[in-house]
């Protein structure tokens, strides 16, 4: 199995490397041990605390962690809306919060707030002419974003007005409306229904291919993240767990050793695989398909024709199981911090309900 | 409203990544931040339901005030001496303007209007979006107050211009005497200009430290007591101690009287009994009637019978008052834009 560790880079004495720091102009961000603290004391809390980012132009790179992680707080950082406590981070060179670096960057967040008088088109322009759009340039990005997507019926609208979809939209079309070097997506997807989600996911990813735009985009649900990024970082309690790593070398790292097998007749073929004893763990999941380990997978590869044969069944896919976003999330988080970390609320709440059953149940036989 | 069509979608080309120049010279001429930010709030303040409703509180206590004034005058304006009638809608008119439309009504708009610069937009969750652009916090905030001023200097010249003519109109002076009031209203309305700024600046502070627009309303009534009733209060309860104890140096609405009357003292003005009499009396800018002025009282000029000739009490230096005044605003204004460079603004 994977040492996770190996992938986790410690922010000890990184204060004192940050003035050697060599700025890569080449890369879309580069943090350097930044750090958010807020409080002091015992209310201290450490948002973010020495993180070492490095996305590369042209990538789309996701950035996962369970919440109250740190997501939000260093994404903002290098938007620069909220200030470092310590650390360097830069945009294409540029230090964060600069108005060089912010000229080269789009953002948007989960649930965006709007104006309440300005419509969704005056909205765009204004966007568009703060980024350094002449008018008549912003006027005409503007239509065609609202066009892209699909919500040129509504410019006229105001968008306080709008749906969550909507007001996603809007927010996405803001940050890339001036073509940014780079996008910075903060759960831009959040509260959207599955078909939108999907749709916008598509979109975004469409509109970064053609504008050559790298995208630094967070979210919770993995499986939508892991269709749109080709490399991803997790963070855990401000750290980071897992650095810069792409899906390809995340699933080798990952991999469970497992092999799937979807065929017609799965119960027989598995029988035979089963009774040929190259194979361990051998099930067949909720989708009929064979699951199974094998040390021998060159045996099972010269015998699976004949198994097939002789049961009658046909194909439909063979080879190393893939391991999925969410595993290796999971898989990094109880690793790193215990297995119950994830569902620390829950067994809190389940921890509460039987406290509250105990004091009920004495509480009724004292009466 | 300008039709949207649909774009031509083989216009949506990647960008690339040209020289400075020639970026430009495609894109054409550049938008500069401050001024779109100051043509936003410019553009935002000047809603109609604003601009009516202070045109119409600007209008009301001028004409109450005439109407009131009007009646206590023995005989009618318009029959007595030219210059009778241009000192009296004069110091009328700048009492009431010092008073209301320089005073009370533009602190209470202005004080509302800054005290949510930054607040507003911080807590309507906009504030997140304007940071993610390039352009500097300071910038951002300059553009606010700038926008608001334009847009105050405008509102404050037809509020006092619409008092003249209220104040004329219900004198039933000719336009000679208005003409002559116009030369009044150039003082008053650079004093009301002192006031946007400073107010403007000085709540836009509290917008950047404060987001509850409760504490904003507090801190405005709290200033408009501070400056119009206060020095009354301390004049009749502690008349001795008042002098003696230096209050006036706190006291803002003494110190903004005695700009004010420097300010029209520029222009040749020539204050009325009742101009210095009851100026005297809220903010002690002339001897009051609460000290001895019998000695005064004979003093009147045979001549017009106009000026009561009560001394000013002179306690500061006009100048220094202004310079104080100018000095705690630019204060507070390096250290607004010190605040808002560091602050944190999250999702709302």
């Amino acid at each position: 199995m994977t040492d996770v560790n190996a992938y986790h880079v410690e922010p000890k004495k990184i204060d004192e490397e940050i003035e050697e720091v060599e700025i890569k102009e080449e890369l879309a961000i580069q943090t350097v041990g930044l750090k958010k603290h807020f409080g002091r004391g015992y209310n201290l809390v450490k948002a973010v605390d020495g993180i070492n980012l490095e996305v590369k132009e042209g990538e789309v790179h996701g950035y996962l962690g369970p919440n109250g992680a740190g997501k939000t707080t260093s994404m903002l950082m290098i938007a620069g809306t909220i200030r470092p406590t310590a650390g360097k981070g830069y945009i294409f060179g540029k230090p964060i919060g600069s108005p060089a670096a912010n000229k080269q960057l789009g953002v948007a967040i989960a649930n965006p707030k709007f104006w309440k008088t300005m419509s969704a088109y005056k909205y765009l322009v204004y966007m568009g002419q703060l980024h350094g759009l002449e008018k008549t340039l912003a006027k005409e990005r503007a239509k065609e974003f609202l066009h892209i997507l699909e919500m040129t019926q509504h410019g006229h609208r105001l968008p306080v007005a709008f749906s969550t979809g909507m007001k996603a939209k809007l927010a996405v079309a803001q940050a890339l409306m001036h073509h940014p070097r780079l996008a910075i997506l903060d759960e831009s997807t959040a509260g959207l229904d599955p078909e939108s989600r999907f749709k916008l996911v598509n979109t975004i990813k469409e509109l970064a291919d053609i504008l050559g735009t790298s995208i630094f985009v967070s979210g919770h649900i993995l499986t939508e993240i892991e269709k749109l990024v080709s490399r991803v970082t997790i963070i855990v309690k401000g750290k980071i767990g897992l650095q810069g790593i792409t899906l390809r070398e995340m699933r080798k790292e990952f991999s469970t050793g497992q092999f799937s097998l979807e065929c017609s007749n799965p119960e027989q073929v598995m029988q035979d695989l089963f009774n040929m004893g190259v194979t361990s763990q051998i099930f067949m999941d909720h989708n009929n398909v064979i699951i199974f380990t094998s040390d021998f997978i060159d045996s099972v590869y010269a015998w699976l024709p004949e198994i097939l044969k002789r049961n009658g069944a046909i194909l439909q896919q063979f080879g190393p199981l893939e391991v999925t976003l969410e595993e290796v999330f999971i898989n990094v988080i109880s690793k790193r911090y215990g297995s119950d970390f994830l569902y620390e609320d829950k067994i809190l709440e389940e921890f509460q309900e039987e406290q509250k059953g105990i004091f009920g149940r004495l509480t009724r036989r004292s009466k | 409203m300008e039709e949207i069509t649909q774009p031509d979608i083989s216009a949506i080309v990647p960008m690339e990544i040209d020289s400075k120049r020639k970026r430009r010279k495609k894109d054409g001429k550049r938008s500069f931040g401050l001024f779109i930010i100051f043509q936003k709030t410019f553009r935002e303040l000047l809603s109609l339901r604003r601009v009516l409703s202070y045109i119409a509180l600007s209008i009301v206590f001028p004409f109450v005030f005439t109407m009131i004034v009007s009646g206590q005058l023995t005989g009618t304006l318009a029959d007595m001496s030219i210059d009778f009638q241009i000192a009296t809608v004069v110091n009328y008119f700048a009492f009431y303007s010092f008073f209301w439309n320089a005073g009370i009504l533009l602190i209470l708009y202005c004080g509302l209007t800054a005290s949510t610069f930054i607040s507003s937009e911080e807590s309507g969750g906009t504030l997140i979006f304007l940071l993610t652009k390039p352009i500097r916090r300071t910038t951002l905030y300059v553009g606010k107050f700038l926008g608001y001023f334009a847009n105050m200097a405008i509102l404050q010249i037809v509020s006092l211009m619409f008092g003249l003519t209220i104040t004329c109109t219900l004198f039933d002076v000719s336009s000679a005497v208005f003409m002559a009031g116009m030369k009044f209203l150039v003082p008053i309305y650079l004093y009301a200009l002192l006031m946007i700024a400073v107010i403007g600046l000085m709540l836009g502070f509290l917008s950047i430290i404060n987001k509850r627009l409760v504490i904003s309303v507090l801190v405005i009534m709290f200033l408009i007591i501070f400056i119009y009733f206060l020095g009354i209060i301390f004049r009749v309860a502690i008349p001795t101690y008042y002098e003696s104890g230096h209050l006036y140096l706190i006291d803002i609405g003494y110190n903004l009287s005695l700009i004010f009357t420097t300010f029209l003292g520029y222009f040749g003005f020539q204050p009325i009994p009742f101009f210095q009499q009851n100026f005297g009396l809220f903010f002690g800018t002339y001897v009051s009637m609460f000290s001895d002025v019998s000695e005064f009282i004979g003093s009147a000029d045979p001549e017009n019978g106009l000026t009561f000739l009560l001394p000013e009490t002179g306690y500061i230096n006009p100048i220094v008052s202004i310079i104080v005044m100018v000095a705690i605003t630019a204060l507070l204004f390096i250290l607004g834009i010190i605040i808002l460079e560091r602050k944190d603004i999250g999702p709302q």
